[in-house]
């Protein structure tokens, strides 16, 4: 039997999917908002645009096999450097994760359980999600791996009841209404909200064996993704309208509402709420994965376990004291916009020119 | 904490030995005089008879053989000793036959063990304790005067029932025969299924008191070397006193006993025991149980039956979703119910609303105390149903049926709706093949009914997730417990929620058989019985 | 697994800390089926109406129910309880509402929206900004306009449907919409209209008449102390009617039936009903024709002829004929013809009202030229004609052109003939 500390094949791509349907889902509209008509189209190649530094990042996990990337700044940077930058990195997944748990909580809140304290529905996520990553990678790819097989049938599944009733290629169709500075700022947006995907196989690339071989999953993941994002969020602004999109946040619950057939399936938008559930399950546990692999990086693998609890209640700590879906939308668009890219970047031209560095200076090929 | 004082009995039954920690059943104790056979056949007697005491049954009888010169006794244990047999087969001979009186003993009984008894197994032996373990076997001893060798000659006749139909596995096309009780019946009904050189049985004893005999069964060649390693190892590694069954037995072997899924398959059909060998799974069968385990399981097998292969193709998927359908309504309507009358009320139509909510009017309970109590209730029931004998199993159930499903929706103790959606529970948990699958599908029912009380859908959501991870978690004998869906094997899924025609089932799993996968078609290994025959 | 142990207890545990805020059974809400919104100039108060139903078990009582129904549950029933309360805001006269009943409101059922004349005139953006924004009503359920007062439409039930009298209301919304003579908006129809640029808002009118005018409970003089009002249910009739046109977020004014089947025309929806030609004739003439309309499409298509922005709307009909005209004998294509274009006429008729009205005296472009504009030359729209829509609305010549097609002429080919 394979080593379960190395992930099987299709679960690269499934987890690589997984990690880039983030915040996006929600902050969409925002692009909506500053593109126009064309935003599905900007979501689409912004999407698209990380696959390149994706397969960078496969290609430097080929050269040092069975390193995460951090493991590579350690060995090329030092450990002072890299350890600052290890924090800096966790500190930024647990906003990322912050942000989206408290987008997912105010519209569980303003659409299903009113009453309940913003912390409780916080609590449970964390706490469970926690409880999954505590375990082998391979467990977790299979988790993930039905999870995002459940979530993306079910988010079609919700609009195709409306689809033949109120999608109207009116509201679609004259597209290219939009200038040019417009549909560049979404398609920043989009490709900085995807750049998540990075953060997570970052951490990944240590788990895969032979990287650059398996770079076609990763590619073909995010190429899923941008079409099943972007024909969403097509399908949406056909029954609600892109005007009207601009204007709610959380965008398929709202679309789900509007759903009646006759008088007797109504109310579909609790299916939508599963969607919008398991996502945010896998991707809370990727990033409590992704920050807990690289604090025991940091700690040198000491009592994991406390690390485990350390790192999830940064995240849960950091959500509820956020506790608002406006602050987290915002602060999430805002990181999209200015962080996220060009972090990972950055960490990944450290890592190359680290590696290229210390290739001249040894004079020796891969190990 | 002291015994109440109990009065000792005045006659004393026999004197059983204690050595000196008191340890009577382990093994023989180390100062019963010697620890071998003793010389005559009075000596060897009297040692035995006191051991056993006299209620066991043992018989002891001296005649002399070989014309009368030699003196032997034998002595069996009456209940357990095929007795027509030891007429025809030791008495007989040994009276008959003449015999030297003038040869050393020793050369006497190996004479008569290997001439005159006319049964298979027969060994010798001087240790007094095997001579004690055959005769708790049902073997018959012979003791040769003045020789310190004991003949011990397989002679078990143990009693046992015939070939029945299943009783718990219903089949309506397959064969009508289930396994016994008995393990050389056992052993037949597999066999005389695939009598095919690579089928291999490996024989374990496991239990210190019950001493169990086990046997794993598999296909040479066919099942994966390691898993049935590691099964060696853990059978192996038992350490029990008494091993009543298959059901312990797997409990003892298995990955991971606190689960609520059945990570093991246990079935009392030979024809699914044999179907399963040839796909490379294992079996094991013990004495004394007449069901077989078999291993490894992914969570899609707890949904076949051996109908599913009887039966036409499309006939036989379409009964294997209703499984599936039926499953998830049994664990799932009850907290849906809950969730949509209790937290998210949109889903729920304006007429269904209205007539759940008309007929909740005067109930006293909350919703979810309600279904908690009823679902309970549900259980009581049914395990007084299957408890009770027969006539009073009919009887508990028609003053159900008429005491909760009427009475107590008309005295307006509980609402008509929610006793509908517990009956619909119920009832589709019964249509899951596997009975284990029927206990799992309650606790998930509870535990989900719990979550969504508490949170609604967003609880019953997590509830899912929680239970989703638990599965993907699973190892069943290193095989993972979703095997071929998420692990994702596109050849395997020929046979997991639905199955193709026998045709198509080209190749076995990848993990049960990775050595030879092609099942039909001219790519069959079929080398090693080819060897056999050239040989 | 002694840490699975830990967990699984822990997570049990924190089910203890909570309270299960949104526990709601049936018996807790009161479940609102429809909502009227009323606004008094003078006084600058919104009067709010809620018309809330409760299921009865028990079959005797009740607006509709069976009597005479023996042990056991009976089919269950509805009571009808309607209340109203006055106050500056929206908000606080529903926590007013909320007073009076002892149960939460429940607005997951709710089927309509009832919005007063001077409501629609006045305060339609609160309006629409606040049902907007709560998830708990359905953006699917009906908006409709009255000029009488909301009070009068909630309390009025019709005695001989039984079931939920919203529901009676909103089917007969619904059905409006076949026949062309209004049209079902619901919420969210609404507030996309009020978002797309280039189309205004319309919504159905609805008209009560109730037979006894038995009026409110309670003296309406007290303003200082709040208070809700019960109010008593009268029965009466519902017609649904004509629409409401709106011109940004105010009501621009009314249009009768004639010229909302124009407008039904005109913006392509489908249209099942009965034409009649001629249809200034005071009595019964053979020369009339009637037609059943099966299929009707349109499209607006705005073009620019020289310098000049013409809207361009081709109507297509489809219909059955269901009684000829007196002199025709034999239906031969020639006859058909003549038919069609009668038909054409009289659909053409419609159109010409409707625009008439809507251009001339509303002035609101509740036809959408302006979003079919947009759709085909969006530099313009944008560029220019965006800020002039309003102006130049109401002078765009608009050429129609209906074709109408007689599909069947039922079975017959010669007029039925008695001898």
């Amino acid at each position: 039997m394979a080593s379960v500390n190395k992930v099987a094949k299709e679960q690269i791509a499934f987890l690589t999917y997984a990690s880039a349907c983030g915040n996006l889902v929600y902050t969409f509209s925002w692009v909506t908002n500053v593109t126009g008509r064309p935003f599905w189209i900007a979501v689409l190649l912004g999407v698209l645009a990380n696959i390149p530094f994706a397969v960078w990042i496969m290609y430097l996990g080929q050269l040092y096999q069975g390193d995460t990337i951090f493991d590579i700044l350690e060995k090329v940077l030092g450990k002072f450097f890299s350890k600052i930058l290890i924090i800096l990195y966790i500190i930024l997944n647990s906003i990322i994760a912050a942000c989206l748990l408290n987008m997912f909580t105010g519209s569980v809140k303003t659409f299903f359980l009113f009453y309940t304290p913003s912390w409780i529905i916080m609590l449970f996520i964390v706490f469970i999600c926690a409880m999954f990553v505590n375990s082998e990678i391979q467990v977790l790819g299979r988790f993930v791996e039905i999870l995002v097989v459940v979530y993306t049938i079910n988010y079609f599944i919700g609009f195709s009841f409306s689809f033949f009733k109120d999608f109207k290629i009116q509201k679609i169709l004259p597209i290219f209404d939009t200038t040019f500075i417009g549909f560049a700022k979404g398609f920043l947006i989009s490709a900085g909200s995807t750049a998540e995907c990075l953060f997570f196989l970052m951490v990944l690339v240590g788990s895969v064996s032979e990287p650059y071989k398996n770079s076609k999953s990763v590619v073909k993941a995010l190429a899923y993704w941008s079409a099943v994002l972007s024909s969403a969020i097509l399908i949406m602004s056909g029954v609600m309208s892109p005007e009207l999109l601009s204007r709610v946040a959380g965008a398929g619950i709202s679309v789900s509402k509007v759903i009646q057939v006759g008088e007797f399936i109504r109310g579909l938008e609790i299916l939508i709420l599963i969607t919008y559930q398991l996502l945010t399950i896998a991707k809370v546990s990727l990033y409590i994965y992704s920050s807990w692999v690289s604090a025991r990086i940091l700690f040198n693998s000491r009592k994991s376990l406390l690390q485990l609890i350390l790192v999830s209640l940064i995240v849960f700590l950091l959500s509820a004291w956020i506790n608002s879906f406006n602050t987290g939308y915002f602060l999430s668009v805002f990181l999209g916009s200015y962080i996220l890219l060009p972090f990972s970047v950055i960490i990944l031209l450290l890592a190359a020119l680290g590696t290229l560095l210390q290739k001249s200076r040894t004079g020796s090929g891969t190990k | 904490m002291k015994l109440k004082k109990l009065n000792p009995s005045k006659k004393s039954i026999g004197e059983v030995q204690n050595d000196n920690e008191g340890n009577k059943f382990d093994k023989l104790p180390p100062d019963a005089g010697v620890s071998g056979v003793f010389p005559t056949i009075d000596e060897n007697f009297g040692f035995i008879g006191i051991f056993f005491g006299n209620g066991i049954g043992l018989n002891k009888r001296k005649f002399t053989i070989g014309g009368g010169k030699i003196s032997a006794g034998i002595a069996y244990i009456e209940s357990i000793t095929n007795t027509d047999s030891l007429n025809k087969s030791i008495i007989a001979p040994l009276i008959k036959n003449n015999i030297n009186s003038d040869m050393d003993p020793n050369d006497i009984q190996v004479l008569v063990r290997t001439k005159y008894i006319l049964l298979p197994v027969i060994s010798s032996s001087n240790q007094m304790e095997q001579v004690i373990n055959g005769l708790l076997n049902g073997d018959v001893i012979i003791f040769i005067d003045n020789s310190n060798n004991a003949i011990i000659a397989g002679n078990r006749k143990l009693e046992k029932r015939a070939i029945e139909k299943p009783e718990n596995e219903t089949a309506i096309f397959g064969s009508q025969e289930s396994f016994t009780d008995d393990l050389k019946s056992n052993i037949s009904l597999i066999i005389k299924r695939l009598p095919h050189p690579n089928l291999k049985f490996e024989a374990f004893t496991v239990g210190k008191i019950s001493r169990t005999q086990v046997r794993l069964i598999w296909l040479e060649g066919i099942a994966n070397p390691e898993i049935i390693e590691d099964v060696k190892s853990r059978i192996q590694k038992i350490d029990m006193d008494i091993v009543g069954g298959i059901g312990m037995l797997s409990e003892l072997i298995e990955d991971n006993p606190l689960s609520v899924f059945p990570l093991y398959k246990q079935t009392e059909r030979p024809d699914i025991t044999a179907f399963n060998l040839a796909s490379g799974f294992f079996a094991i069968i013990c004495s004394n149980s007449p069901y077989a385990l078999i291993a490894p399981t992914s969570l899609w097998d707890n949904f076949k039956t051996m109908d599913d292969y009887d039966e036409k193709v499309i006939s036989a998927n379409y009964l294997r979703l209703v499984r599936y359908v039926a499953f998830a309504v049994s664990v799932l309507i009850s907290p849906l119910y809950i969730s949509f009358v209790t937290y998210n009320h949109s889903i729920v139509p304006q007429t269904i609303a209205f007539t759940i909510a008309s007929g909740r009017q005067g109930v006293p309970f909350p919703t979810v105390v309600e279904v908690l109590l009823m679902s309970f209730a549900m259980s009581i029931i049914r395990e007084a149903g299957v408890r009770m004998p027969g006539a009073v199993g009919y009887f508990i159930g028609t003053l159900a049926a008429v005491l909760i499903g009427q009475q107590i929706v008309t005295a307006g103790y509980v609402s008509a709706s929610m006793v509908i959606v517990i009956a619909i529970s119920v009832i589709s948990s019964f249509a899951i093949s596997t009975t284990t699958m029927v206990y799992t599908s309650r606790l998930l029912n509870y535990f989900f009914i719990i979550l969504s009380g508490f949170f609604g859908m967003f609880g019953l959501i997590n509830g899912v997730a929680i239970v989703l991870w638990h599965l993907s978690s699973q190892y069943s004998f290193g095989m993972p417990y979703l095997y071929p869906v998420v692990p994702f094997e596109k050849e395997g899924l020929g046979d997991t929620i639905i199955r193709y025609q026998l045709k198509s089932l080209r190749k076995r799993f990848q993990i049960l058989a990775p050595n030879n996968r092609v099942r039909v078609g001219s790519q069959v290994d079929d080398s090693d019985n080819k060897k056999l025959r050239e040989e | 697994m002694k840490k699975k142990i830990l967990f699984i207890a822990i997570l049990i545990a924190s089910f203890l800390l909570s309270g299960c805020w949104d526990y709601m059974e049936y018996e807790q809400m009161a479940m609102v089926s429809a909502l009227g919104i009323d606004f008094n100039k003078d006084t600058g108060k919104i009067t709010v109406t809620v018309q809330v139903i409760e299921a009865s078990s028990s079959g005797a009582q009740g607006q509709s129910g069976d009597s005479g129904q023996k042990g056991g549950k009976s089919k269950p029933s509805v009571e009808v309880m309607v209340l109203s309360a006055t106050d500056v805001t929206l908000t606080r006269a529903l926590t007013e509402i909320q007073q009076g009943t002892g149960r939460r409101l429940f607005y997951g059922y709710q089927q309509l929206l009832v919005i007063s004349e001077d409501a629609a005139k006045n305060i339609m953006d609160e309006i629409e900004g606040y049902f907007d924004r709560t998830p708990q009503v359905r953006s699917t359920a009906y908006l409709i306009v009255t000029s009488q007062s909301c009070e009068d439409v909630l309390s009025t039930i019709d005695p001989g449907i039984k079931g939920i009298p919203s529901e009676n209301i909103y089917r007969l919304v619904k059905i409006s919409g076949d026949t062309g003579k209004s049209s079902a908006v619901s919420i969210k129809d609404f507030s996309q209209a009020m978002a797309i640029g280039g189309l205004e808002a319309v919504a159905p009118r609805i008209i009560t008449r109730s037979s006894q005018e038995k009026g409110m409970q309670q003296n309406e003089n007290d303003n200082n102390i709040q208070h809700v009002k019960f109010i008593e249910t009268k029965d009466g009739h519902h017609i649904v009617q004509g629409i409401a046109a709106f011109k940004g977020v105010k009501l621009a004014g009314w249009l009768d039936s004639k010229e909302s089947l124009g407008w039904a025309w005109i913006t392509d929806k489908s249209i099942k009903t009965y034409e009649t030609t001629n249809r200034s004739e005071e009595t019964y003439s053979k020369e009339t024709i009637d037609f059943r309309i099966t299929k009707s499409k349109s499209s607006i298509k705005p073009k620019f002829d020289g310098n000049k922005l013409v809207i361009n709307v081709d109507v297509h009909v489809e219909a059955t004929l269901v009684k000829s005209k007196k002199n025709s004998d034999l239906l031969t294509p020639d006859v058909l013809s003549s038919m069609e274009k009668e038909l054409s006429d009289c659909v053409n008729g419609d159109i010409k009202a409707s625009l008439e009205k809507v251009q001339k005296e509303l002035k609101t472009d509740i036809f959408g030229f302006g979003f079919s504009f947009y759709r085909k030359y969006p530099k313009l729209w944008h560029s220019t004609y965006e800020q002039k829509w309003d102006e130049l609305f109401p002078d765009i010549p608009v050429l129609v052109n209906v074709d109408a097609k007689l599909i069947n002429t039922g079975t017959t080919i010669r007029r039925f003939i008695f001898k």
